[in-house]
């Protein structure tokens, strides 16, 4: 509760153009020591939302001269603005690395074994209609399939259509995750580019169930937009608050 | 001194991500952990997919004998979510002779082994995976301690699913034998002998 409390106390620190960098120190004294407690089990959230947090602190978003004139710095958030980028980039290079992914794997995990959340719920929805409809062996077996039962499961294997099913999104957004950062570099394309990464942060973040991630990576996907570099300060700030929260509260 | 900073947060940015893809490949460690970008590029760390399988022989040294390995159910308890597991874990135990009396040596095991057993669970497609393995050689190896010539045989398993053939797994075999880990190679459900050996459980 004082946790929780404290975020609060970070976030109205936060929100005050004198005292923001206190609250982002707050918040950063938060994450680093969740990272020191679960180290080196620490989830890579984690990690990047601590970097984020610290590029905050380092690269203050106003300056006062001495004349007094107020400045805008925009460091920081060309920095997120990169970083973001980078992770929707390096996140696809690596699905593919790993082959895990692109194989559909994931997806028919979900499907056929993660008991509830709502993406396997989602599509086993769908795999279910497919199964019936194509009348393949999974028509009639019994979703999820608990763990104990596998072996007696062995002599299941997938149709041709519930492949496609598995792999279709997983192809989908491993080549949007690569291809829409590469599409910003080229300015013709960079508009396109961001909107349509703002769809897949919220697609992905529903996919996934990390809302708490998804906010960061909106507040700093919508710092694209002309002349919103100031507001993405306080949006940076109830995205961090959001996630402390689901991260220290939500998650135990 | 600001700009040179941020120079070094945007290129650390890029490299970090470049280098933890590639060890993470390397080395086998979770693309989830230590701050890479590759979230989802292999199954979540608490994936009830990933397991160990512990096989015991008993016998004077040699192979496994395939044949005579039977369940005990002691720590699934019929299910992927054990007492003692409050996560999905799949820790298994299979011993042989079916004479044996692993679970009554383990239901007599400290709480403190038992957790020690939980974070062994967990901690599967996390770093230091020998060392896990060396952990839960010694823990069962101790349990037994009172009977001579044991042997070990730990297969640290990962079930993955196959697009070809729906259940595929796959692991690395450990002999541990007089304080010793030996890594044997890997088995997989697609060895001649395993698939029958898996059936007749």
């Amino acid at each position: 509760m004082a946790g929780v409390a404290a975020l609060f106390a970070a976030l109205i620190l936060a929100s005050k153009p004198r005292l923001y960098r206190l609250g982002f120190l707050i918040f950063l004294g938060f994450s680093a020591h969740h990272i020191f407690r679960t180290f080196p089990y620490t989830i890579n959230h984690m990690f990047l939302e601590t970097v984020f947090i610290a590029v905050l602190v380092l690269f203050p978003a106003r300056e006062t001269t001495d004349s007094g004139e107020a400045l805008v710095d925009g460091t920081a958030t060309r920095i997120l603005q990169i970083g973001i980028l980078a992770v929707w980039f390096f996140s696809g290079v690596q699905k593919i690395v790993q082959g895990y992914y692109l194989s559909g794997e994931m997806f028919a995990f979900q499907t056929l074994f993660q008991p509830d959340g709502d993406l396997a719920l989602a599509l086993r929805k769908g795999f279910a209609f497919l199964s019936r409809y194509f009348e393949t062996p999974f028509a009639r077996t019994a979703l999820p399939i608990a763990v104990p039962e596998l072996f007696q499961n062995a002599h299941l294997a997938f149709s041709g259509v519930e492949k496609a099913y598995f792999m279709a999104p997983a192809w989908l957004i491993v080549i949007a995750e690569v291809f829409l950062p590469v599409a910003f570099l080229r300015r013709s394309l960079r508009n396109f580019a961001v909107t349509a990464l703002v769809g897949c942060q919220m697609l992905v973040g529903w996919m996934a169930s990390e809302y708490d991630f998804s906010l960061t990576g909106l507040a700093i996907l919508f710092s694209f937009f002309p002349d919103r570099c100031r507001q993405t300060y306080p949006a940076l700030a109830i995205a961090a608050l959001g996630y402390f929260i689901f991260e220290s509260v939500g998650r135990g | 001194m600001k700009k040179t900073l941020s120079y070094l947060i945007v290129a650390a940015l890029f490299i970090w991500p470049a280098t933890h893809m590639a060890l993470s490949k390397k080395y086998g460690f979770s693309s989830w952990r230590l701050g890479g970008f590759g979230m989802y590029a292999t199954p979540h760390p608490d994936h009830p997919f990933t397991g160990i399988l512990v096989i015991l022989d008993r016998t004077e040294g040699g192979e496994p004998s395939w044949d005579s390995f039977r369940r005990v159910p002691i720590l699934l308890g019929g299910s992927e979510r054990s007492d003692f597991f409050q996560y999905y874990s799949s820790l298994e135990i299979w011993l042989s002779p079916p004479s044996a009396s692993l679970p009554e040596a383990l239901s007599l095991g400290s709480v403190e082994e038992l957790r020690r057993l939980r974070s062994l669970a967990k901690s599967i497609r996390h770093i230091r995976r020998t060392e896990d393995v060396r952990g839960l050689a010694e823990i069962l190896d101790r349990r037994f301690s009172d009977s001579p010539n044991n042997s070990l045989f730990i297969i640290l398993w990962t079930r993955r699913l196959d697009l070809k053939g729906l259940l595929y797994t796959e692991g690395d075999l450990y002999h541990y034998r007089n304080d010793s880990l030996t890594k044997r190679g890997r088995v997989s459900s697609r060895d001649q002998r395993l698939p029958d050996f898996l059936r007749s459980l």
